[in-house]
């Protein structure tokens, strides 16, 4: 229904040029031109509820509230729509035509969709909640849901490392500072935001621009599922000197193996100079932070 | 010692006394810097004494010693490489540091170093408890090497380099006390004044590199570089040479910073006044006589600046109250002879002014330093109106004074009789001697090996025997030419400028017995600023002041006319410069004469209370009060040339700070700013989500525009 | 299924969102620490699309730039973290506005929205006790008169624990 009201909205503003059949086409998404307008407006349409969602002051007492709950409909029907909306019928045919596409598999469509949609609405309201206690909680459900889309990819040590560190340091961590650093009660600051509206539209544009990305080497490649092998990608660095090419080879793809063995092989073979700068990065961060916090600072006058 | 040892040391003992001074002075020597002063001036002295004594074993009478290469420009082979339009103006160019003597140099050292010498010791109790005590010493030290320096110079360009450290120095030493403001003036005008003739001076060489495509003495002055040279161009380079000696030497009209100068501590105008700055510009020009007697109407100019400068300054002197001033004024009468005999188109003028050099640094150094013995007696009054009858307080400081006086007026037989006739017997044969005896050239040609032969071996007959053929070559030196200036043979010219010359002697004597008795005569009267303690000078102070009068008596018949050494000395050098000239006794007893009518006059009006001085005083009304005033020389210019300047500056200033400045360097600069960086300033706001919301729609757009060109 | 063009496809797409959501939340929010939330954002964005096709082109690269990813996320953090201690220590706020020294200096301070008023901490509601026994220094009291304040709802004459909590 919103697609079809976007859709009217699109005629009205153009009903005089109805009469031409590229407008015809672009209004009515039979053409490029159509469904660029239609995912535009559909991530628009997410914009403008994360415009509204976002915390701003309002003129009139419980506006902003009200403000908010329009945010939220227009957000999730922004969302239900990425799944349903048909946006690229004429351009694949023999792919479904909204954004996201089912996967062919029911378990695996029930699993996808639950994650994904824990993760997006759960970053929508990190970064709309007025509570940056409140944010980390969110943004812990967003790991918690990519770790179930990690799992579901094949990288479960991935998924249990983002769990362990992730939510399980970083983010304890970071309710630490909040607790040390904010003050009692919603702090004016946390009740206002800078630009918001150019913001959505950064974004509404940022996402546009990688999703057509995404959409327009889709069309252009026509890639088969594993049609690209490991044996014809080229090396990856100048560093893979351990074992044969073959080797290498077996060593690169997954599956071959236990999961945790083989990925600790490939680190530690192909990567190891890796390995070993990031060790010294977070050594070099533990000390830095540490002389960074333990210096006296003298307050202002 | 070898020569060229004694060459290097004589410039190297003040060096290092100013460089310990300058370093140690303010920590560690203290009361204590005047040590290595003197004491490397009287090295340098002794070293002076033995290289004149010694320069005879030197070829030529002359050694140059080669320091090191300072420009080495060769001639271009191809004159088109420099690009067109050039030319052969491109000349090669060669400037040595090189240390060079001969027997005017020598004269030269063994005077400078002499009276510094004298004069440092006596200012180490003269300037005693004074602040920058050390200061003074380094400088003086400094001052003592350039002008040594200055002398030694081989070429223009070392000379000029010199020249100019002096006139620093003396800039230094002027402006000593430079919380003074007078001070500080006098110190910027001397130096000012004497950038107008350096000027001139540099134009000079800057032609003489031109014409005879090099700077060397060796080079420029010898006959046989000069002999076909255009005779105008000669006479420029002789003008612009002239003009740095006027500058130097305080000729009228650059003689204004002279007087002023004394602002300086005392010792420092004896310094300036007797050996170290003025002798600079008479020295440069005996050191160009070649060069000069080739342009004989150039030596007509030189002459008549001389008088002029001579006769003003003897006018000024005369009802000056200030004894400093009247000796300053004095200094630059005395300059203005030595400058109308180097005019007098004979090497007897040229060997006449030098020997005038000589004897008169003895003297005024005397005087300068008997002054600053009063002064310092006095409590810092140098007012003659404020004291008299000193000659009992100070009985030592009275009688060199005495010395030096009647030396000045030119009493016989003290030093300056003997050399003030000699310069009026010049001018006279200038003006009445007999026509054109022989060419100069011949004289020029007589060959030095043969001079010093002379003076090896000849005993004191033998010389004159020798010598006795030579005066006529020089007597008149050269063809004299008869064609008019305003109106005016030269010889008229002459004339004039002998009786101006005479009748300045006499007011020399004048004023100079009026100083001496206004000081030493009279009732006694010691100004309240000195208390109670007038008293005479500390032992350090007289001691060098009866050295000085000692030769202020000496001098003159022992170099003199009695024995001929000095013309036979520096006769090595300046070729023609005769022994012995005979005794021109018209000229010396019309001086004499004159000497002992100035004198009485003094003695008549200021030796006794008299109601003359009143008298005079009114007969001369209006000139009177114009010699006060120093013949309004100082108004003039300053209406005539500094008052234009100063408003030609305004008008620069103006137009360099509203056109250049604030319209085309400030406005153009500006506009960049104005049109690109105003608008674009408030995007630099500060706040970090602004700048990353700039980039995100910056990286998006781009994605966009990659995305519109791919579909 | 995983793998599949599809499985690529949509983690691209989520990956792209997810990677936008914390754009916005960084330009738009003004608490440091949520700004810091919103890039971590950014960067679990990238390390889904990382996954994702590290899974379709079935080799270890995607996912081994994800754990170092990590990696340095937990580094950014611990910097991040201690430089917001500071910073709230300086300005006794942690409003990223506040810190504009970058600006040029004679700009104007960019317009700043009025900022609303301080909102009150919300009212906790402390459960209330009944008091029992005697109150101390009131022997007289009874039992009853006790009671009847406790049913009157009077708050508790000494607030400990409110004051203490704050």
């Amino acid at each position: 229904m919103p697609v079809l009201s976007m859709n009217l909205i699109a005629q009205a503003m153009f009903a005089q040029t109805t009469s031409n059949p590229m407008w015809k086409g672009l209004v009515e998404g039979t053409s490029v031109g159509g469904m660029v307008v239609r995912a535009l407006a559909i991530l628009a349409a997410g914009g403008l509820g994360l415009f509204l969602m976002l915390p701003r002051r309002s003129r009139t007492e419980g506006g902003a509230e009200g403000g908010r709950f329009v945010g939220a409909i227009l957000a999730t029907i922004s969302l239900v729509l990425l799944v349903t909306a048909p946006v690229s019928a004429a351009i694949t045919a023999g792919h479904p035509a909204s954004l996201f596409w089912p996967l062919g598999n029911v378990p695996a469509d029930v699993i996808f969709f639950t994650c994904a949609g824990i993760s997006l609405v759960s970053a929508l309201m990190m970064i709309t909640s007025r509570n940056p206690v409140y944010s980390a909680l969110w943004f812990a459900m967003v790991l918690l849901a990519n770790s179930g889309l990690y799992f579901q990819q094949g990288a479960e040590f991935l998924a249990a490392s983002t769990i362990i560190i992730y939510a399980g340091a970083i983010i304890v961590t970071f309710l630490f500072v909040v607790m040390l650093a904010q003050p009692m009660g919603a702090a004016a600051y946390d009740r206002t935001s800078r630009e918001p509206l150019f913001s959505c539209i950064a974004g509404v544009l940022m996402a546009s621009a990688l999703l057509g990305t995404i959409h327009f080497s889709a069309k252009t490649e026509h890639a088969t599922p594993g049609s690209r092998s490991v044996t014809s990608l080229p090396p990856v660095n100048a560093l893979q000197t351990v074992g044969t090419p073959a080797e290498q080879a077996s060593r690169w793809a997954i599956g071959n193996g236990p999961h945790v063995a083989s990925l600790g092989r490939t680190l530690y073979l192909d990567h190891y100079t890796s390995v070993e700068a990031v060790g010294v990065l977070l050594l070099a961060a533990v000390v830095g932070a540490m002389l960074i916090t333990s210096h006296k600072v003298e307050k202002p006058a | 010692m070898s020569l060229e040892t004694l060459l290097i040391l004589i410039p190297l003992f003040p060096l290092l006394a100013c460089l310990i001074v300058a370093v140690l002075g303010a920590k560690v020597l203290h009361e204590r810097s005047h040590w290595p002063v003197a004491i490397a001036c009287g090295l340098s002295f002794v070293c002076s004494l033995a290289l004149m004594l010694n320069l005879n074993s030197a070829p030529g009478h002359t050694k140059a010693e080669l320091l090191y290469t300072w420009m080495d420009i060769p001639q271009f082979a191809d004159p088109g490489a420099m690009g067109g339009g050039v030319g052969d103006a491109i000349q090669p160019v060669l400037i040595q540091i090189k240390l060079r003597a001969d027997s005017l140099t020598a004269l030269m050292l063994s005077m400078v170093t002499f009276i510094s010498t004298l004069v440092v010791i006596y200012a180490s109790g003269y300037m005693h408890g004074e602040r920058g005590y050390w200061r003074f010493f380094s400088v003086v030290a400094l001052f003592v090497f350039s002008m040594i320096n200055l002398v030694l110079a081989s070429n223009f360009v070392q000379l000029f380099m010199f020249w100019e450290a002096v006139g620093l120095c003396s800039y230094l030493l002027i402006g000593f006390w430079y919380e003074k403001p007078e001070a500080a003036a006098a110190g910027m005008k001397a130096f000012i004044v004497n950038r107008i003739g350096d000027f001139g001076f540099a134009l000079g060489i800057f032609l003489i590199w031109v014409t005879f495509k090099s700077v060397d003495f060796d080079v420029v002055l010898v006959p046989s570089a000069i002999a076909g040279k255009d005779p105008t161009v000669l006479a420029m380079i002789c003008f612009g040479l002239f003009t740095g000696a006027v500058g130097k030497s305080a000729q009228f009209p650059l003689q204004v910073w002279l007087p002023d100068a004394m602002e300086g501590p005392t010792p420092v105008s004896a310094l300036i006044h007797a050996a170290t700055m003025v002798t600079a510009g008479v020295y440069m020009v005996t050191r160009c006589t070649l060069l000069f007697m080739e342009v004989p109407d150039v030596q007509t100019v030189v002459a008549c600046v001389g008088g002029l400068t001579a006769l003003l300054a003897a006018l000024i002197a005369l009802t000056q109250t200030d004894l400093k001033r009247v000796l300053a004024y004095s200094t630059v009468s005395q300059l203005g002879y030595m400058v109308l005999a180097l005019g007098a188109q004979s090497i007897l003028g040229v060997t006449g002014g030098m020997f005038h050099l000589v004897t008169h640094a003895f003297f005024k150094a005397l005087l300068f330093l008997a002054a600053g013995s009063v002064m310092h007696a006095m409590g810092g009054i140098i007012d003659m109106r404020k004291f008299g009858g000193l000659r009992h307080v100070m009985p030592q400081t009275h009688m060199t004074f005495l010395c030096g006086a009647l030396a000045l007026a030119g009493l016989f037989p003290l030093s300056g009789f003997w050399s003030k006739d000699t310069v009026l017997s010049a001018v006279h044969a200038a003006a009445y001697g007999s026509e054109k005896v022989e060419h100069h050239a011949e004289g020029a040609g007589h060959p030095p090996e043969h001079k010093t032969e002379v003076h090896k071996t000849g005993t004191e007959t033998a010389k004159a025997a020798e010598n006795h053929e030579a005066p006529k070559l020089s007597l008149t030196a050269i063809e004299r030419r008869e064609y008019p200036v305003f109106g005016l043979k030269q010889r008229t010219i002459f004339k004039f400028l002998y009786w101006s010359g005479v009748f300045t002697a006499f007011l020399t004597a004048f004023y100079t017995s009026r100083a001496y008795f206004l000081t030493f005569w009279g009732e006694e009267k010691i100004p309240h600023e000195a208390g109670h303690h007038a008293h005479e000078s500390p032992p350090v102070m007289t001691i060098p002041l009866w050295i000085l009068a000692g030769g202020a008596v000496m001098v003159g018949m022992l170099l003199g006319h009695p024995t001929g050494l000095f013309n036979e000395y520096l006769g090595l050098t300046i070729q023609g410069a005769a022994a012995h000239e005979p005794m021109n006794w018209t000229v010396a007893i019309t001086s004499t004469i004159l000497a002992l009518a100035g004198i009485g006059l003094g003695f008549v009006m200021y030796g006794q209370p008299s109601s003359l001085p009143a008298l005079f005083g009114k007969l001369f009304g209006p000139l009177t009060t114009a010699s006060q005033k120093k013949l309004y020389l100082d108004e003039t210019f300053s209406s005539l040339l500094v008052m234009p300047l100063k408003a030609l500056a305004q008008v620069s200033r103006f137009l360099d700070w509203i056109l250049i400045d604030t319209l085309l360097v400030n406005g153009i600069g500006s506009l960049p700013g104005l049109l690109l960086g105003k608008p674009a300033r408030p995007m630099q706001n500060g706040l970090v989500q602004f700048y990353a919301l700039s980039m995100m729609l910056a990286l998006a757009v781009l994605l966009w525009a990659l995305l519109l060109r791919q579909a | 299924m995983p793998g599949s063009e599809a499985a690529l496809n949509n983690g691209l797409i989520l990956g792209g969102l997810l990677f936008s959501l914390g754009l916005v939340g960084f330009l738009a929010r003004r608490n440091l620490i949520v700004m810091f939330l919103c890039a971590e954002l950014m960067l679990q964005g990238v390390s889904l699309t990382l996954v994702a096709f590290s899974r379709f082109h079935n080799n270890w690269a995607g996912q081994v730039f994800s754990i170092f990813s990590l990696a340095i996320a937990a580094s950014e953090a611990a910097i991040a973290l201690a430089l917001v201690v500071v910073l709230f220590r300086r300005g006794n706020s942690l409003d990223v506005s506040l810190w504009q020294d970058l600006r040029e200096p004679d700009q104007p301070p960019p317009d700043e929205d009025e900022p609303p008023a301080e909102e009150p901490p919300p009212e906790t509601k402390w459960p209330v006790l009944t008091v029992a026994g005697r109150l101390p220094g009131h022997g007289k009291t009874t039992e009853g008169e006790g009671k009847m304040r406790g049913a009157m709802g009077e708050p508790r004459p000494v607030g400990v624990g409110r004051e203490g909590d704050r």
